[in-house]
């Protein structure tokens, strides 16, 4: 039996398909939150972003007279958006290093952190300036963004859907065409990390507690 | 024995009276398996709130996209530029058939007369003696036509990708 969303979508699909343009938009703003999360962690140059997405709900509306409700709406416009980004990223620079390292290719060091990464963090940071950076919440912010950025692209799509999108593992498998298995270690492996880097942030927050008493 | 870290990651999800009974035992006399779970905790909380913090799409975007996959006016679609050529393209080529025919017929009546004569092998040196010209003002017209099709296919391939980019 259809569930109200996907009954929603199937009559969406079926206004887009006879041409309604107003109903093309509606589907856009429906999906731009996901498409731009799954954009994200893998475009990193924000003037990219707006494009891609663009060229994601091209794909869509290309491929729309093919979609059959096999799987859902939403698992199928993810995973255009994923593979539109890694297309992207093909054409516009060989994968590099940091892409597949889980520490970011940069082994630690600042000196070799590469340009996106730099970029990156700085957008974050500058995206809610804090004045009261120092309370608590806002650092664990900052360590969840900063870990986020060490994680492989993988990782980070993978949490992105399941955290923020509320995917199941089956529906990132299909999303990512990797096997459920994979899905599985990747977020295991992805919160791993994220976990040591808010630990460390928390024990750093406890040392400057102790130290101003 | 700890409770391993995919189970600490697996509680922190779940309440505790959803925990395995053997969970809860050794979590009540373990306060380093409790501290996991509790980071575990607040990184999924924070995981929540950060999505709040990420950089959104443009404003009207929708419309943008919109406005780019259904193209603005004054872009003809394809199959309106098919659909207007069709009828010049039948006219131009009843044209040509008529004006030429009188001339042709003949020409082909006689070419056909031979080769039926003389036979099959011999028809192509046959072919050297008939009125050169006459061939000649036939493959112009078809070559008139080949490219006008090309034209119209190329044409329409260049507003696709126009419209694609």
């Amino acid at each position: 039996m259809a569930t109200f969303g996907e009954a929603a979508d199937r009559k969406l699909v079926q206004a887009v398909l006879e041409g309604d343009r107003a109903a093309f938009e509606h589907l856009v703003q429906r999906y731009e939150r996901l498409v731009s999360h799954i954009i994200w962690p893998l475009i990193r140059f924000p003037e990219d972003r707006a494009d891609v997405a663009q060229d994601v709900f091209s794909r869509v509306y290309q491929h729309l007279p093919t979609f059959r409700f096999q799987c859902r709406l939403s698992t199928w416009i993810a995973h255009i958006a994923y593979n539109t980004s890694l297309t992207h990223l093909s054409k516009k620079r060989p994968l590099l290093l940091g892409d597949l390292h889980p520490n970011g290719g940069t082994h630690g060091t600042d000196a070799s952190k590469n340009r996106e990464t730099v970029l990156l963090e700085h957008q974050i940071v500058s995206n809610h300036p804090s004045p009261e950076h120092l309370c608590e919440a806002a650092e664990l912010q900052q360590a969840i963004q900063r870990g986020l950025l060490r994680l492989t692209p993988r990782q980070r799509v993978v949490l992105v859907l399941y955290h923020w999108q509320g995917f199941s593992l089956a529906d990132i498998s299909c999303v990512l065409d990797r096997p459920v298995g994979t899905i599985k270690n990747d977020l295991f492996r992805a919160r791993r990390a994220l976990k040591h880097y808010l630990r460390q942030a928390l024990e750093l927050s406890e040392e400057d507690e102790h130290a101003s008493q | 024995m700890h409770l391993s870290e995919y189970q600490c990651q697996q509680a922190a999800c779940r309440p505790p009276r959803d925990w395995p009974a053997s969970w809860n035992r050794h979590l009540q006399q373990c306060p380093e398996c409790r501290k996991t779970i509790l980071i575990y905790r607040r990184l999924y909380g924070a995981l929540t709130e950060a999505q709040h913090h990420m950089p959104p799409l443009p404003p009207q975007f929708a419309r943008n996209c919109s406005e780019r996959i259904f193209g603005s006016s004054s872009v003809p679609k394809d199959r309106s530029v098919e659909r207007w050529l069709v009828g010049p393209l039948i006219l131009l080529a009843a044209l040509i058939g008529a004006l030429t025919f009188p001339w042709q017929a003949p020409l082909w009546a006689e070419t056909w007369a031979l080769l039926k004569s003389l036979g099959a092998s011999t028809g192509f040196a046959i072919l050297n003696g008939l009125r050169l010209h006459g061939l000649l003002g036939m493959a112009t017209a078809g070559g008139l036509f080949f490219l006008f099709s090309l034209d119209l296919y190329l044409g329409n391939r260049l507003l696709k990708a126009r419209r694609q980019n």
